[in-house]
């Protein structure tokens, strides 16, 4: 009887407890879209080859953009030049191609590739016989 | 007589510990996209560059458009992609002009995606600078 004062008391900490006692805080949902890699390098004259490996982690689409061919001599100043674009899968030191095309540089892609499997893949990017010049080349490589 | 400033006192510690529940998650705001028209003013240092990044939302054509410069200028105008070339932006299209009114000196097709533009120095800037104005329209 004379802790009957505490009943209230008691009674408010247990209804504040249920009270507090549901603060889920929800993590923010992340959704993992396509990534964009940038291969750039140099093809230094007739004949150069360089190739780039990328890891495609769900299987998904990839598009393929050569986007921009320069000279040394000139830089900032694009050149019109065709050039081998292709994608494959990496053997040996090289690049074993699947698909190719010869394009100029440009902003939407030459190369689209689909239901690409969870595997390593490569961009291979090669004169075709029109270079004189070594070449700085860029190409932008989106995938899932 | 006593009950009632325990209860009171319990009741308020209580209404403080529960107060500060902002467990509320922020969502990462996503830069803006769609399709806009950029201007951009700015002045270009000899050897320099001035480049502007944008944001296509769909596969479409871009305009890059040099407005003028002042002084006077013949300067290169370029589209391409961000990158770790010449003022980080690798060009794929590019000419030579002074700008002025009319129609856009460089029209790309473009898929989606970020892309940049702007001017680069020919040589020709003095060691003032020039400045430039550059107006892009994108999807």
């Amino acid at each position: 009887m004379r802790h009957a004062f505490l009943r209230p008391i008691v009674f408010a900490l247990a209804l504040a407890m249920t009270a507090c006692g549901n603060d889920t805080s929800t993590t923010p949902t992340t959704t993992t879209g396509p990534t964009s890699e940038i291969f750039e390098g140099q093809l230094p004259g007739p004949g150069g080859s360089q190739f780039f490996s990328f890891t495609v982690g769900t299987a998904g689409n990839a598009s393929i953009t050569l986007a921009s061919v320069t000279t040394a001599s000139t830089p900032g100043t694009s050149i019109n030049v065709p050039l081998g674009l292709g994608l494959g899968q990496p053997l040996g030191t090289d690049c074993n191609l699947t698909q190719q095309t010869t394009t100029g540089p440009g902003l939407a892609p030459q190369l689209t590739a689909s239901n690409l499997s969870p595997a390593i893949y490569c961009v291979k990017v090669f004169d075709v016989g029109n270079l004189a010049v070594p070449v700085n080349f860029a190409v932008r490589i989106t995938h899932t | 007589m006593t009950r009632l400033p325990l209860l009171g006192l319990a009741i308020v510690l209580l209404c403080t510990a529960c107060g500060n529940d902002t467990s509320t998650p922020t969502t990462p705001t996503p830069p803006p996209a769609g399709p806009g028209t950029e201007t951009m003013n700015a002045v270009m240092a000899p050897g320099g560059t001035a480049i502007r990044t944008f944001t296509a939302s769909a596969a479409g054509t871009v305009t890059v458009a040099l407005n003028g410069t002042s002084p006077p200028t013949v300067v290169g105008l370029g589209i391409g992609i961000p990158g770790g070339a010449f003022g980080g932006c690798d060009m794929t299209a590019t000419v030579n002009t002074s700008g002025g009114p009319g129609a856009p000196q460089i029209t790309a097709p473009v898929g989606a995606g970020d892309f940049c533009a702007g001017t680069f120095d020919l040589g020709t800037v003095a060691s003032g600078g020039v400045v430039v104005s550059v107006t892009i329209v994108h999807p």
